[in-house]
């Protein structure tokens, strides 16, 4: 099972870069980065704080694939 | 594969390390034991070759550790100056590098740790100038706190980058100061890094162990190395067993 997400999308619509964004959410630019790139899954709160300060759900950031489904 | 299927597997490879391990360390105890003489002459030659060249090795390594850590300092801040402060990916090739200079300045500093110690063996109880203690003694002293004000210099330059950050490396609370400016990412990461430590350190001492051991056969070591890996080792599991139980 791995997450994806929208993030990098929202973020360009903000027109913020991952140092702003993670300034935002409380989470650090590296954070930031490995999130987008899928290397790391954010804690519920902090994907939250993103949903939040992207205008948008939980769901329309992040969702999961099961393994085979990719 | 069954759950019982699993620990009969469970036990068959225990039982498996446990003979491989027994046969190695009879092999190389009856090896060693049979060479005796060999083995200490070996033993006293290294112990020689090392002591006297200790004091060599640690005027190498001050001088040219300290060109390095000027290197390292000035190179990071020119990456960082030189980033506009909006390429992400610059900004993270940035970090990396910045974060190898602060290892390799850790460990250079720890090898002159401990050839100081060797230094100091030989200058009190083997023959060796005064001059030379005092030389070795000035250049570790200098050495170090060079390299604790690169690190410095370096962490600040992390926290340029990363305004969130904050501690200051020459504080005695920078690490609790450090990782309370973590986010919850780079915490993981930090304890994940530290439990690697922690695990493969049982690797470390039990090979170090069975070393002495198999070295006592041949030669008289004492019992000082064995107490001292004794005292790291229980301290490093009652440390990691309250820490456990705290975080609960």
């Amino acid at each position: 099972m791995s997450l994806h997400n929208r993030l990098k999308e929202y973020r360009a619509k903000l027109d913020i870069n991952q140092q702003e964004m993670g300034r935002r959410v409380g989470a650090s630019r590296q954070t930031i980065s490995l999130i987008e790139r899928g290397d790391y899954s954010p804690s519920v709160t902090l994907a939250l704080k993103i949903a939040k300060e992207c205008g948008a759900s939980v769901e329309d950031i992040f969702w999961y694939v099961e393994d085979g489904n990719e | 594969m069954n759950r019982n299927r699993k620990e009969k597997k469970g036990y068959l490879e225990f039982m498996i390390i446990i003979l491989v391990s027994g046969l190695f360390g009879g092999v190389g105890a009856l090896v060693i034991g049979d060479h005796g003489r060999d083995v200490e002459e070996l033993g006293r030659f290294l112990e020689s070759v090392i002591g006297r060249g200790a004091f060599y090795l640690i005027v190498l390594m001050s001088i040219l550790g300290s060109i390095a850590n000027i290197y390292m300092v000035m190179s990071v801040r020119k990456k960082c100056r030189d980033w506009d402060g909006e390429d992400d990916e610059i900004a993270e090739q940035i970090e990396k590098y910045n974060n190898r200079c602060q290892g390799i300045i850790t460990c250079c500093a720890t090898i002159t740790m401990v050839l100081s110690g060797v230094n100091i063996v030989y200058a009190f109880h083997r023959a060796q100038s005064l001059p030379n203690i005092v030389v070795m003694s000035t250049l570790f002293v200098l050495y170090s706190l060079w390299c604790a004000f690169s690190e410095h210099l370096l962490v600040e330059q992390t926290k340029k980058m990363n305004p969130e950050k904050k501690g200051n490396a020459l504080s005695l609370h920078f690490n609790r100061d450090w990782v309370g400016s973590c986010d919850e990412q780079e915490k993981a990461r930090m304890y994940e890094a530290a439990y690697i430590v922690y695990k493969n350190s049982f690797v470390l001492y039990t090979g170090i162990f069975i070393f002495m051991l198999m070295l006592t056969v041949a030669v008289d070591i004492g019992v000082l190395p064995f107490l001292i890996l004794g005292i790291i080792w229980t301290f490093q599991n009652v440390l990691y067993m309250c820490s456990y139980e705290k975080k609960r």
